[in-house]
């Protein structure tokens, strides 16, 4: 005969219920974080083995609410309830990503501007015979601007030098976290997958 | 200010390209190396660094560029971005294709 189930035992199953509801919640945060698909089985991966699958989409279903695209009907959440921070994001990974992108841009433009200065000096470079024979106090002041013109590539070449090793070291910084990242989550046994077997098995009949 | 540093022929070749084309970013693009693009009426972007010349064919008038070796950085995906295929940058525009012209940087 079946055993009815007292005050407790019903509390303490909503107590786990609620407990990986919350965790699931905390996967799929996970997950948005790395930018990687969030779906049931990816949770399930994440959270305790055994866990209720119920709860487990209970969690998925919460974060997809909290990250649903809020138009006319107002804002997300915020502060305390909000699943999504406003503003910077928290996430080393997210943030160092975001800084590697900077960097790439002000590379770029670092480079233009070194190549337009390339570009003025040569154009100094070239001199037109008449102008050098009708002006001559002008060649000095070639001279002292193509120098100045050389100091100001130089600094832009020194600083597109530091700014590279700057950003391979926020790279390696990026790839060592998400390597941690990727060995905290294995640690979690994933639940076994059982959603193949019974056709496997339908199979083997078959080839019986 | 470097469009007092051109040489004659510079000059010349800008006064004819003027005449040509007297818009704002032929002056702009043939005396600066910057990067700069022109789009295109199928919203290609091609991504070019100078003008060099412009030139009157039997067709119409040409744009003798320097194109980028690479898009920019976080090059917004709704646009098809065109840059130099291999090292040798140079290149030929028809201006009848030409629908905009305008900088990729601000700095």
């Amino acid at each position: 005969m079946r055993k009815k189930p007292n005050r407790e035992s019903i509390q303490t199953a909503l107590r786990t219920h609620g407990q990986t509801r919350r965790a699931a919640f905390d996967a799929a945060c996970a997950l948005a974080a790395l930018g990687q698909p969030i779906h049931l089985r990816a949770l399930i991966e994440r959270v305790k083995p055994h866990s209720d699958p119920v709860a487990i989409q209970h969690g998925l279903n919460d974060w997809l609410d909290a990250n649903a695209h809020r138009g006319p009907c107002g804002p997300a959440p915020t502060g305390e309830a909000s699943w999504v921070s406003p503003g910077e994001p928290t996430d080393p990974a997210i943030q160092a990503d975001a800084l590697l992108q900077d960097a790439d841009t002000r590379l770029w433009v670092l480079r233009f501007q070194r190549r337009r200065l390339q570009n003025h000096r040569q154009q100094m470079g070239i001199r037109h015979p008449s102008e050098s024979d009708c002006q001559p106090w002008l060649a000095p002041l070639q001279e002292t601007l193509q120098e100045s013109l050389q100091r100001e590539i130089a600094l832009i070449e020194g600083l597109e030098a530091v700014l590279t090793g700057l950003k391979d070291g926020l790279a390696q910084d990026l790839r060592r976290h998400q390597a941690m990242s990727r060995t905290v989550h294995d640690r979690t046994d994933p639940a076994p997958d059982r959603l193949g077997e019974p056709r496997q098995n339908c199979a083997d009949r078959t080839n019986r | 200010m470097l469009n007092n540093r051109l040489f004659d022929t510079d000059q010349e070749r800008l006064k004819r390209a003027e005449r040509l084309l007297p818009t704002w970013f032929v002056p702009r693009m043939m005396t600066d190396v910057w990067a700069f693009s022109v789009l295109l009426h199928d919203s290609t972007l091609i991504c070019i660094e100078q003008i060099r010349d412009v030139r009157l064919g039997a067709d119409g008038v040409y744009l003798d560029v320097i194109l980028m070796d690479a898009p920019p950085p976080q090059a917004p995906s709704r646009f098809r971005w065109l840059w130099a295929p291999t090292t040798r940058t140079r290149a030929s525009l028809a201006n009848r294709a030409v629908m905009a012209a305008f900088e990729l940087a601000d700095r």
